[in-house]
């Protein structure tokens, strides 16, 4: 059962055995999804070290990815120029957090001990988590077409995962907005 | 105590100095992001008071839509990278 409790300014959180695979294979793939070895162009190595592209940089064709990498203008070319300009980063940034998250999902004795740096990277992963699985259940405000799932039902396992994931964030938001 | 219209950040000064019309941030809302956690990223990134990033929290939640932040373009890329680096759907647009 997951549990949390603080150790000074540490968050401790307490994953179950059968929980931390889990964890572990959701921020495991969407890490996967976000490698920027994913995007095309690239061709300047200077440019690519530096996580600048001079090519432009396609939208994602996923839905998921483009709620994690959005636009951030309503029209295409400022839309385009920004994301040239920022997409390597926010992937790495991204793929940090999920790999931490990874990394805890696999501690020994799944006890994650969350420094005070670290839990910003810890929330925003998870909630990228629960993005992309809110995006593949279409999910909704209502969500009734969630409700009364057939046991045998793929997206069972999903929303478990994602109110799970919620509850996780929860937890911790209510430790940080509690003080 | 003032009865004025609450500015959303940056000052007065800063549009008076700029000959552009300011830009602003404004964040959608979706059905995944918790109202706690937009709330703690409102507070996190500009500094709001709590009263303040709920407030601007309920607006995203009941009007689709809020601007979080008003300055200058670069700043408002800033913002807008911060939030969606945070999860949250934000846009900037000339006000």
């Amino acid at each position: 059962m997951t549990g949390i409790q603080r150790d000074g300014d540490v968050i401790e959180l307490r994953l179950a055995a059968e929980e931390r695979p889990i964890l572990a294979s959701l921020a495991a793939s969407l890490a996967e999804m976000l490698e920027p070895s994913g995007r095309t162009g690239d061709s300047d190595p200077l440019a690519k070290l530096v996580g600048l592209s001079v090519d432009p940089v396609d939208k994602p064709d996923d839905p998921a990815l483009r709620r994690l990498l959005p636009d951030a203008y309503a029209d295409a070319d400022g839309a385009a120029e920004f994301r040239r300009l920022t997409d390597g980063e926010l992937r790495a940034e991204k793929v940090a957090n999920l790999r931490r998250i990874l990394d805890g999902a696999t501690a020994a004795h799944g006890l994650v001990r969350i420094e005070p740096g670290e839990v910003d990277g810890w929330l925003a992963g998870l909630n990228d988590i629960r993005l992309v699985i809110g995006e593949r259940l279409e999910m909704t405000e209502e969500r009734e077409h969630l409700e009364h799932l057939d046991a045998d039902d793929p997206r069972l396992p999903l929303l478990a995962a994602y109110d799970w994931l919620a509850g996780i964030q929860e937890w911790i938001l209510e430790i940080l907005l509690g003080d | 105590m003032t009865i004025a219209p609450e500015h959303v950040r940056e000052s007065e000064s800063d549009e008076v100095a700029d000959p552009e019309r300011p830009w602003v941030t404004i964040v959608w809302n979706d059905p995944v992001n918790l109202m706690s956690y937009v709330t703690y990223v409102f507070q996190k990134l500009f500094g709001y008071s709590r009263e303040k990033a709920t407030q601007l929290m309920l607006d995203v939640h009941h009007k689709g839509r809020a601007a979080v932040s008003a300055g200058t373009r670069e700043q408002m890329e800033h913002d807008v990278a911060r939030l969606h680096a945070a999860g949250l759907w934000a846009t900037l647009q000339q006000d």
